[in-house]
């Protein structure tokens, strides 16, 4: 199983919604080799969720990647509200 | 010699890091810089209050005089880090440590700071007529940073096999540990990035915490699958406190950034 940091982006824009309000990064940090990468995501889901639960719903929607994965670093999980005000 | 008596944390009883570190320099710039013979006076050096100015402290070797909020003298130290030995009195001491003379030695050898620190007590004592309380025979609490032992980590079963399953073991652990981080590797050998950065911001708040290697499978067999399952998280490392899990790596390090990991571990 090849993984992208593409597929991995369009996975979570499709889950959390992102597509009107908020945004979703993936950065492939394993030079290429597909198993490490940095995650930042902006999305409405996340209202009402404390930080651990945002985490957790990330790693749920990348749940068959995550095997696959050797490190998957959540940089960001943040509400739109939040997101202007950083 | 009535001086000898005295007790001289950072020489008598100082880690042995710093202790080599001192003869090292010791035996390259040997004789470069010899012990000054006019130390500057205890009494003109300025006082700093602390801990406001904690961070404007010398990072060089020196004598250092530490003061209480009656800005009576409590403890005459020297030091490789002048900086580094303070912070550590500020940490264990704060109710003792509001104020610091310092003379900071740039190219300080073993003798001229032992020297140098002679001087002040020397004049502290003719001025006060007293030894400073700290460095009284005896006292030790202005030494105790010295080399702790790092606790061993916990082992889940003795190394023999056993008929209690992993799970049960891992709960018990969980639900009795006030603070325990499993991760990757031991206390000192931390075998990855994110469990070494988990145990670099529990060692900064000084928390008292235990350690769990996932990776050693004579003692912990099935943990490293056994503790994912556990939490529902797919990472290791795993940070529990109160016997509830807070996060791994990137939650707990967000967490320390925004002062939430702060409130936590004071509410212990």
């Amino acid at each position: 199983m090849t993984l992208t940091a593409e597929g991995l982006k369009a996975k979570l824009e499709e889950a959390l919604k992102t597509r009107e309000q908020g945004s979703v990064e993936v950065l492939d940090i394993s030079s290429g080799c597909g198993t490490s990468f940095e995650v930042k995501v902006v999305s409405p889901e996340f209202e009402g969720k404390n930080l651990l639960a945002r985490h957790r719903l990330i790693n749920d929607i990348l749940k068959n990647e995550m095997p696959h994965i050797h490190a998957l670093s959540i940089k960001q999980a943040q509400t739109p509200a939040q997101a202007q005000g950083s | 010699m009535q001086l000898q008596a005295y007790s001289n944390s950072s020489l008598a009883a100082g880690a042995p890091l710093q202790r080599r570190a001192l003869a090292g320099r010791m035996s390259v710039r040997a004789r470069a810089a010899a012990p000054s013979t006019s130390t500057p006076p205890l009494s003109q050096a300025p006082l700093i209050k602390l801990p406001e100015g904690a961070k404007d402290l010398p990072k060089n070797p020196g004598v250092y005089a530490v003061y209480d909020g009656n800005t009576t003298l409590q403890y005459i130290g020297l030091s490789r880090r002048v900086d580094a030995s303070i912070a550590n009195h500020l940490a264990e001491l704060p109710e003792l440590t509001n104020g610091v003379k310092v003379l900071a030695m740039t190219h300080a050898t073993r003798e001229s700071l032992t020297e140098a620190w002679k001087h002040w007590v020397e004049e502290a004592v003719n001025a006060t007529g007293t030894i400073p309380p700290g460095n009284a025979p005896g006292e030790k609490k202005w030494q105790s940073r010295t080399v702790k032992p790092p606790r061993p980590e916990i082992r889940l079963t003795a190394g023999k096999g056993t008929n209690t399953p992993i799970e049960d073991l891992l709960d018990k652990v969980v639900k009795d540990c006030k603070v325990v981080a499993f991760i990757k590797g031991t206390r000192t050998q931390p075998q990855c990035g994110f469990s070494h950065k988990m145990l670099t911001i529990l060692n900064n708040h000084r928390t008292d915490y235990e350690v769990v290697n996932v990776l050693d499978e004579v003692h912990n067999p099935g943990l490293r699958d056994a503790i994912k399952n556990y939490s529902q998280w797919p990472t290791i490392p795993q940070l529990y406190m109160k016997g509830e899990f807070i996060g791994g790596s990137d939650i707990v390090g967000e967490m320390e950034e925004n002062g939430e990991m702060k409130k936590l571990v004071e509410q212990l």
